[in-house]
């Protein structure tokens, strides 16, 4: 027979647990892992707000994927070069930021090199042709996007221009995802969008935010980088000698000469918005070293790191870090 | 997806199938598909010209080595149809009776109404005959066990048309599934929805019965003697067992034509190892079509798609960390990054196909050339007969079960 305080004493731990209780979902969309951590949540309701993520994730998806044939994008890429294109607000709007992003970021990022991308990936011996992929890049661009807020369409002035949503889909996804959860109850969670963007608001049930880390690549056990995220995005990218292996040379490219990054820069971005931040960490690679104070000016709410690989290891000088940052340099 | 699977390749993989020693026991004739032909001819008939009876003859035509010898229809225009697709060789005939007397074939094929399938069956396999006969069975437990009773006295081949037993695809899932791909099975849903009034066009009024027998019950049990003893034979093969018991109910709500049988049937068929099948047919919608999902707690497969899901996709470290540190009450760092989005990764949420090729048969082809191969080789195999004597009596215990509105158990005079 247990004795009756300690039955109690069960019963409040059980209490206890449950309250301080973690509910782990995920789902795969958007050709992604989603991995969502929600502190204090029961069962039921972690069910019922991934789903509502689920949803809105589907229904983005069949707007910006380009591998959807009737997706807003597939519909603009096939046809916005022949004839204005109507599209919804929704498309529109975001279309509007990418254009602006583009131009805050001196054209280091790109969203509008489909083309040139398959392209380079039939025939890699293009990269070799610097004049060719200067021509190439010279008809992409956001210039020759004509949108028409009155009626609510999209042109392409040259034919080589194709949406590509790889540089910012996971972004834009984030936004939306944020949008959901700020409708619902839940003050503090987690979600991460294939590791590589994240977004975290509130804080950790045991602390007062969350903290992210950069792992060194070569060396698993040691930080380069971490964060106190609280109500932010972060997104990192960067080129492995493994990327290398796996997608070529054209995984990474400069928008303004067509040239693959071949260095093995990596960058992670803190900010206020998925898109913003995606589009960064992207921009930040492909940018010269000398451009990125100059681009990150326009990005007051941002905080941005690039380090830099070689073959076999992690090269201790940073390459640029922009203050200030949530960041504590932990175990280096 | 990659390219179609041609002959040889089917034979190899059913081989491997039947060579493979958790799936040759519960799948003899998986040895059928790949046994050697010989140069002997079988003589063949044809029972029943309509239209089942002339698309299994698609596939028979090609069969080297086998005569179609006789048809066989009471209905005037099919068996001239008939005629004309099998060829001059096939000599006509309106009496099943008469037919098997004079032109004694090795094997017949019948495709009649279900309610002529029993003594069809009966008098050519006492007269010496194999019999494939289409599904389901029978119409009642009696024909069903005079049937096998029959086929066990004489020894001779007895298949009844269920083709997922042929289909490659649903023998590589329940080799898959007895590997433990999903874990044990602890559900399976399947579902057959048409969206039309599964008539046939009359040419007199006089002909309605005779024609679109299916709506009588005279005749037929609807839906689950024409569609579910199909997905009721996959049930009994992935829980390797027959159900227990079942309660289900049907009704007429939008076919209100005249017919008796019901245009929706739900039934809930509890196995013993305490799972079930929860079915379902209605032919007043179409949206999802026809499935067979099979749940267990690592994954879920849909047999009818040919594609399969793991339970959770495989977790991420750094996010495994992060639940690890706050059940244990630790506010740490976790590490974060991986790879941008690479739409290539898609198929992972798509799910993976159970074979990764284009299949071009839905199992009929390789039925009836099983069929003609253990004829020519007189190897007879009881253990399709029961599949299809398994299925047909579940069949009818569901329709029992709706039609008498109360639970019915699995017979206990069974001869097999």
């Amino acid at each position: 027979m247990i004795p009756r305080h300690i039955h109690y004493l069960c019963l409040l731990e059980k209490l206890i647990n449950r309250m301080s209780s973690v509910a782990y979902r995920n789902f795969f969309s958007m050709g992604t892992r989603i991995d969502i951590i929600l502190p204090d949540c029961d069962d039921e309701s972690a069910d019922s707000i991934s789903l509502l993520l689920q949803n809105e994730l589907n229904r983005i998806e069949e707007k910006i994927s380009i591998y959807i044939p009737e997706s807003e994008f597939s519909k603009i890429n096939k046809s916005a070069f022949s004839e204005p294109v109507t599209t919804d607000s929704e498309i529109l709007n975001l279309l509007k930021e990418l254009i602006v992003l583009s131009g805050k970021t001196m054209g280091y990022f790109n969203f509008t090199l489909g083309t040139f991308l398959r392209s380079l990936k039939e025939n890699p011996a293009l990269a070799d042709d610097k004049e060719k992929l200067l021509e190439m890049v010279s008809s992409t661009g956001v210039h020759f996007i004509d949108l028409n807020s009155d009626v609510s369409t999209v042109s392409f002035s040259s034919e080589h221009v194709f949406i590509d949503s790889g540089g910012f889909g996971k972004g834009f996804a984030l936004d939306r995802i944020k949008n959901v959860m700020n409708r619902s109850v839940f003050p503090s969670f987690f979600i991460s969008f294939g590791e590589s963007s994240v977004l975290a608001c509130g804080s950790h049930p045991y602390g007062d935010s969350w903290k992210t880390g950069i792992r060194n690549i070569f060396k698993e056990e040691e930080y380069i980088f971490s964060f106190n995220m609280r109500d932010e995005f972060l997104s990192v990218s960067g080129i492995t000698p493994q990327n290398l292996k796996k997608y070529g040379t054209g995984h990474i490219i400069d928008p303004l000469t067509g040239e693959p990054v071949t260095r093995f820069l990596h960058s992670a971005v803190t900010g206020k918005e998925g898109v913003t931040t995606e589009v960064l960490s992207t921009a930040l690679i492909v940018s010269p070293d000398k451009t990125r104070d100059t681009i990150m000016e326009g990005f007051p709410e941002c905080s941005a790191v690039v380090y830099e690989y070689n073959n076999n290891n992690f090269i201790p000088e940073i390459v640029y870090s922009k203050k200030p940052l949530n960041d504590e340099r932990s175990n280096r | 997806m990659n390219g179609a699977i041609d002959r040889k390749d089917f034979i190899k993989t059913f081989s491997i199938l039947a060579g493979a020693s958790m799936v040759a026991g519960s799948m003899p004739w998986l040895k059928s598909v790949s046994a050697q032909e010989t140069g002997k001819v079988v003589r063949l008939g044809i029972i029943g010209t309509g239209s089942r009876g002339m698309y299994l003859h698609l596939f028979l035509k090609d069969i080297p080595n086998l005569d179609i010898c006789c048809i066989c229809d009471n209905y005037e225009p099919n068996l001239q149809k008939a005629q004309s697709a099998v060829g001059p060789q096939a000599k006509p005939y309106a009496d099943y009776r008469v037919m098997l007397e004079k032109e004694k074939p090795d094997a017949v094929v019948i495709a009649t109404p279900l309610h002529q399938h029993a003594h069809i069956t009966i008098d050519a396999l006492k007269a010496g005959i194999h019999v494939f006969c289409e599904k389901s069975m029978a119409k009642t437990y009696e024909d069903c066990n005079e049937m096998v009773k029959t086929h066990l006295e004489t020894g001779k081949i007895f298949y009844i048309g269920h083709q997922r037993i042929f289909n490659i695809k649903y023998q590589q899932a329940y080799k898959m599934i007895s590997e433990g791909k999903i874990g044990p099975v602890t559900q399976i849903r399947a579902f057959w929805h048409r969206n039309n009034d599964w008539r046939r066009d009359v040419p007199s009024p006089d002909l309605e019965r005779k024609i679109n027998w299916r709506m009588y019950h005279e005749y037929s049990c609807g839906l689950m003697t024409e569609l579910a003893s199909h997905h009721i034979q996959v049930a009994n093969q992935i829980y390797n067992q027959h159900p227990e018991y079942v309660w289900g109910s049907g009704s007429i709500n939008y076919w209100k034509d005249g017919r008796e049988v019901y245009d929706n049937v739900n039934l809930v068929y509890k196995y013993p190892n305490d799972s079930h099948l929860v079915y379902d047919s209605l032919i007043s919608n179409k949206h999802y079509g026809l499935e067979v999902q099979v749940q267990g707690p690592k994954g879920t497969m849909e047999l009818e798609s040919g594609k399969m899901w793991e339970e959770f996709p495989p977790p991420a470290p750094g996010i495994l960390q992060l639940i690890n540190h706050i059940e244990h009450k630790v506010f740490d760092v976790i590490p974060i990054g991986g790879a941008s989005w690479v739409p290539e990764t898609a198929l992972n949420m798509k799910g993976q196909y159970i074979i990764d090729r284009v299949l071009e048969d839905d199992g009929t082809k390789m039925q009836m050339e099983a069929f003609v191969a253990d004829v020519r080789n007189n190897r007879v195999d009881s253990e399709i007969t029961r599949q299809g004597y398994y299925s047909t009596i579940a069949t009818l215990m569901g329709f029992e079960a709706i039609m008498k509105n109360e639970i019915v158990y699995w017979p206990k005079d069974l001869v097999m």
